[in-house]
């Protein structure tokens, strides 16, 4: 039975996902009714965060990058994996996950335009996202601590903000982390005019900053 | 004294906007506390994303995009008249305008 025949609602967010990467191929018209109801669900989601994000950089086009999201979420499609067990709330946020995961390689590149005002080979263009296995621990952050990080980083500068964003992007804000790509490293030193060493004590000193203000 | 981690810091830039929200439990807290901000959230057009899928209209370049062509630009012309360079002049000039331009910016 096709996608249009269905009763609204009887669809989940995984049977829109298959249907657009199933239908993609073989009728476009299927594939753009599932893709309707997955951007009436979470465009608005997407969109609020991108223009939530988009404050701080406003060289940043939320509405145009909420349309990228979905239009590389439409070409893979197929690439998502449910990992939500049947549970109705949890598959919603994977999906979410996973939207915002794109999002933040479109991010990231649009950043690197910016900033730097080359051409480059994108890593959203290239590596269409899986959803990665569910695999981090995700601590609790109290609504005290929440808050006072939150008024401690609106108070570094824009470089230092850019520099924790960039490190927190890849998880690599520890002192002895190295998963921050070498190429986001060099990009960092050559906006800020730092050395390698300069740039850890910048970052060092503004997650002391962070930590000083955010600690109970 | 505890000290807050790393990883709690991150989580906290991803709850309050700093980063895009790409954990569950991040998801979970920003649809709980941003409910109705969401849901008031404007979005293009649906159609304006199927027509920039299916190509019926050309993508809007991005700010940033749009920045990178118009410093190309001037590489590309150069291009076209079979790699002769511009009077050095001419490229003094067009360097102060494109200066002057971002300043502006």
């Amino acid at each position: 039975m096709s996608l249009s025949l269905l009763p609204p609602q009887t669809e989940s967010d995984l049977d829109l996902l298959c249907a657009i990467g199933l239908y993609a191929v073989v009728d476009v018209n299927e594939a753009n009714v599932a893709l309707g109801k997955l951007y009436e669900r979470h465009g608005k989601f997407v969109g609020n965060r991108l223009r939530t994000l988009a404050a701080s950089y406003p060289a940043i086009d939320a509405e145009q990058l909420t349309l990228d999201t979905f239009e590389r979420a439409y070409h893979s499609a197929g690439r998502f994996k449910d990992q939500s067990g049947n549970d109705a709330d949890r598959l919603r946020q994977q999906v979410r996950k996973w939207l915002m995961q794109i999002a933040t390689n479109l991010f990231k590149d649009e950043m690197r335009l910016v900033k730097n005002k080359i051409a480059l080979v994108t890593d959203a263009m290239e590596d269409l996202p899986e959803n990665p296995l569910d695999d981090e621990t995700v601590p609790f952050v109290s609504a005290d601590t929440l808050r006072k990080i939150d008024e401690a980083f609106v108070t570094l500068n824009e470089q230092d903000r850019d520099i924790i964003r960039t490190y927190a992007h890849f998880g690599a804000l520890g002192e002895d982390s190295s998963s921050l790509p070498s190429e986001d490293r060099d990009r960092l030193m050559s906006r800020y005019g730092l050395t390698n060493t300069a740039l850890r004590q910048r970052k060092k000193r503004a997650l002391e900053r962070l930590r000083a203000q955010g600690t109970p | 004294m505890p000290t807050i981690t790393d990883a709690e810091i991150r989580q906290a830039l991803m709850q309050s906007g700093h980063l895009l929200p790409t954990n569950e439990e991040a998801i979970a807290f920003v649809e709980q506390k941003h409910a109705a901000e969401i849901a008031a959230t404007s979005v293009p057009p649906f159609q304006r994303l199927l027509d920039q899928i299916h190509g019926k209209t050309a993508k809007k370049p991005s700010i940033a995009q749009a920045r990178f062509i118009s410093s190309a630009v001037p590489g590309l012309a150069r291009a076209a008249r079979n790699g002769k360079d511009l009077p050095p002049e001419i490229v003094q000039k067009m360097e102060a305008d494109r200066a002057a331009a971002e300043k502006r910016e």
